[in-house]
């Protein structure tokens, strides 16, 4: 896949060490990317429209509506409105609440409204899909989109990682499945691609889901075989390789891969965004924006079922018009 | 070129009518619907909206009731398949669930039980979605190829469908299994409700008095295959020929009302199928029973049809609404009516709309073979329509 343009959205740091990332003041950047921001949409929704509508923004000849399909991968999805309607049914039927649920935090809360009010502000009437699978949700869209793409059902796709900061901390830790003195944040990456064009700022050249690979207590090392094996083919004479580790890959998990990958560098990026299951997106679109060396970069995420990785590549010549981002 | 297809190795249901297609195209041959009401969910509609759950397997509040669910129609589908759990052809494979509601039973549990002991707890985070589901069904069978759960509303396991036949047809997997599972929950129910989208009496799909959808729950399983590989036995004759997925947003819970949008997608299916609208024998609508779908819907068929629209019905008052499910589970229940040598009637159809003018079957018509379509549409704009090749019924209604 060709990335035609990325945006993404990183989180403000944290007011003190070991505390949380900050949620961003979202308001400008809807001024600047979302003029005419739908009303009462949750905050998942937000951070997706922006990410997306930005994203097009970027592109110079736009989208082909028609054949352009959106993939947003999310972990939590839209846990806050989803939360919210719980918490009005279950206090209803608890006799703890007054009234019937809100029907638009219901609406709001069905597990596609992020995509449809980025469709609607975006254009993209293709396909309109939401990965959910965890640690590995972006890395799906990813596979989704490419795939789509090989079968001519699209002609571009936009591509997200979303997930937003619960106020439930403890529960929220729970559901990623990480330890409580985990630093958490939020973001929103987002990638357009194609499959044809010549002039690009790079490629995703593989995502890889290997499940089953770190069972039954063997490690992932026969998954970072696979993975290193892919990077050995794919890499030019004298490419430099960047490993950013994602979710649950430790200082050990690294070097274990980078052992693997001759002259590999390793650089952690979770320490400037916080945990959240969709920041590779963060971390995969940023290689695309201003600044990042032309190279082979490598995400690796374990996760519960194994571990993904996404190899692709930021091209030397080609520099993305960016706009002012988070 | 025409695309290859894709055959089904394996079906397995699990709905309010019973488990495994054939039972239930028997019991819908037989004019059954599957309506009752609530049961094992704590709410003041349970007196007032029938739903269609399944009640041939324990409601039990503390366990994930999806796993459960999905784990029955999945060993129904492995069977038919030949294949076995943990073995390296079900490692080999790809594992694409469709769902919405997740670990959404237990999570009302234990946020019920935190309410008696706490009172009002702000900023509840609940279970974790369908992902974990994904996951666990992943472990339970020992697949080892990708992972991926799909949560677009009402067409979510539909799209796990097309997502499957673009594995398959791009080498990424020598085989895939595709699970829609959805359960009823509160919350559900009284989001429609707050929608003002249930009602009393059972949904009535694409009649005059239609007031809104009938609820409800189920799971079914498919195994999916390249057709060109010949080693499997089972429901080899039933073909995926393709299909396609799009977004039309009108509005967050309602389709173009001109069908433009549902239109687009039947039109789109049959291109990238290959297939020319004319040759189409029959139709499973997604036909909720509401004013708004079973508008558009009856709309487009027009749009695309003309006045030889092929036959068509909603199961959906057989069934209920299975949401993300709906998927898998109509395709199952309706290629078991197929097999069965008929094409269902549309329950609870009596009188044509006629701001719509279109006309579902009113008794089960014979099946003799040919290219079907099968439509889906969810909130969000989500439209998916796929097309299948099925023989020649056994039996003759």
């Amino acid at each position: 896949m060709k990335v035609l343009a990325a945006w993404s959205l990183w989180p403000t740091a944290p007011a003190s060490p070991g505390a949380d990332f900050c949620a961003q003041d979202l308001a400008p950047l809807e001024e600047r990317f979302v003029p005419q921001r739908p009303r009462r949409v949750g905050r998942h929704a937000r951070l997706a429209l922006i990410g997306a509508s930005a994203c097009v923004s970027m592109s110079p000849d736009g989208i082909p509506g028609s054949r352009t399909g959106i993939y947003l991968g999310s972990g939590i999805g839209n846990g806050a409105e989803e939360g919210l309607v719980a918490e009005q049914v279950i206090g209803l039927t608890s006799g703890l609440a007054q009234g019937p649920a809100s029907p638009v935090h219901f609406a709001n809360s069905v597990s596609n409204s992020a995509t449809f009010y980025a469709a609607r502000v975006t254009g993209a009437r293709g396909p309109n899909m939401v990965v959910s699978q965890e640690e590995t949700s972006f890395e799906g869209a990813l596979m989704m989109a490419d795939l789509a793409l090989r079968t001519g059902e699209v002609d571009r796709a936009l591509v997200g990682g979303v997930d937003e900061y619960l106020p439930d901390r403890e529960g929220l830790v729970l559901r990623i499945g990480m330890p409580g003195n985990t630093v958490l944040g939020e973001g929103s990456g987002w990638l357009l691609v194609g499959r044809d064009e010549h002039e690009t700022s790079g490629e995703i050249l593989e995502t890889i889901l290997l499940a089953g690979e770190s069972r039954g207590g063997h490690g992932p090392g026969a998954a970072f075989d696979v993975i290193a094996a892919n990077v050995a083919r794919l890499r030019c004479a004298g490419e430099p390789v960047t490993i950013f580790p994602g979710l649950r890959v430790d200082a050990i998990a690294s070097a274990l891969l980078a052992s693997r990958i001759p002259g590999a560098k390793v650089t952690p990026y979770l320490d400037r965004c916080g945990v959240f299951e969709t920041a590779s997106a963060l971390a995969i679109a940023e290689v695309y924006g201003p600044g990042a060396l032309p190279g082979l970069y490598l995400h690796v995420t374990l996760c519960r079922l194994g571990v993904a990785a996404v190899l692709f590549r930021r091209n030397p010549a080609y520099v993305m018009e960016q706009p002012a981002c988070g | 070129m025409i695309p290859a297809p894709v055959r089904i190795a394996g079906i397995g249901l699990v709905s309010s009518l019973g488990s495994g297609r054939a039972a239930v195209a028997t019991r819908i041959l037989a004019g059954e619907i599957g309506l009752h009401p609530v049961a094992g969910i704590i709410t003041p509609l349970k007196d007032r909206v029938p739903v269609s759950q399944v009640r041939d397997m324990d409601v039990d509040p503390e366990r994930p009731r999806n796993d459960e669910l999905a784990l029955e129609a999945l060993r129904q589908a492995l069977a038919e398949a030949g294949l076995q759990p943990r073995s390296p052809q079900v490692a080999a494979a790809a594992l694409l669930v469709g769902s919405i509601t997740g670990d959404s039973n237990v999570s009302e549990t234990r946020y019920r039980g935190q309410l008696a002991h706490q009172g009002l707890v702000p900023n509840v985070t609940i279970e974790p979605p369908a992902g974990r589901v994904a996951v666990r069904l992943a472990e339970e069978l020992g697949v080892a190829g990708p992972v991926l759960t799909t949560c677009s509303a009402c067409t979510s396991s539909a799209n796990a469908i097309l997502t499957a036949i673009h594995m398959l047809r791009q080498g990424l997997v020598p085989r895939a299994i595709v699970v829609g599972t959805d359960i009823l929950t509160a919350t559900l129910l009284h989001g429609f409700d707050a929608l003002m989208l249930l009602t009393p009496d059972g949904c009535l799909p694409f009649d005059r008095a239609r007031k809104g959808i009938q609820v409800g729950e189920a799971a079914a399983a498919l195994i999916l295959e390249l057709a060109d590989d010949d080693s499997r036995t089972g429901c080899r004759d039933v073909l995926l020929l393709g299909g396609a997925s799009r977004c039309d947003p009108f509005h967050m819970t309602a389709s173009s009302p001109d069908g433009s949008g549902a239109e687009a997608v039947m039109r789109a299916a049959c291109e990238q199928s290959g297939v020319e609208p004319s040759a189409i024998v029959a139709i499973k609508a997604h036909g909720t029973g509401t004013p708004d779908n079973d508008s558009a819907e009856g709309h487009a068929l027009l749009r695309l049809f003309g006045d030889r629209i092929p036959p068509f019905a909603s199961i959906k008052r057989y069934l209920g609404h299975t949401m993300g499910a709906a998927g898998t589970v109509e395709l199952g229940a309706f290629v078991g009516c197929l097999e069965a040598g008929f094409v269902p009637a549309c329950a609870g159809f009596a009188e044509v709309d006629p701001e719509v003018g279109v006309t579902p079957l009113r008794n089960h018509a014979p099946f003799v073979g040919g290219i079907v379509m099968l439509n889906y549409f969810g909130f969000g704009g989500n439209s998916v329509s796929l097309l299948a090749k099925v023989p020649r019924g056994e039996v003759v209604a």
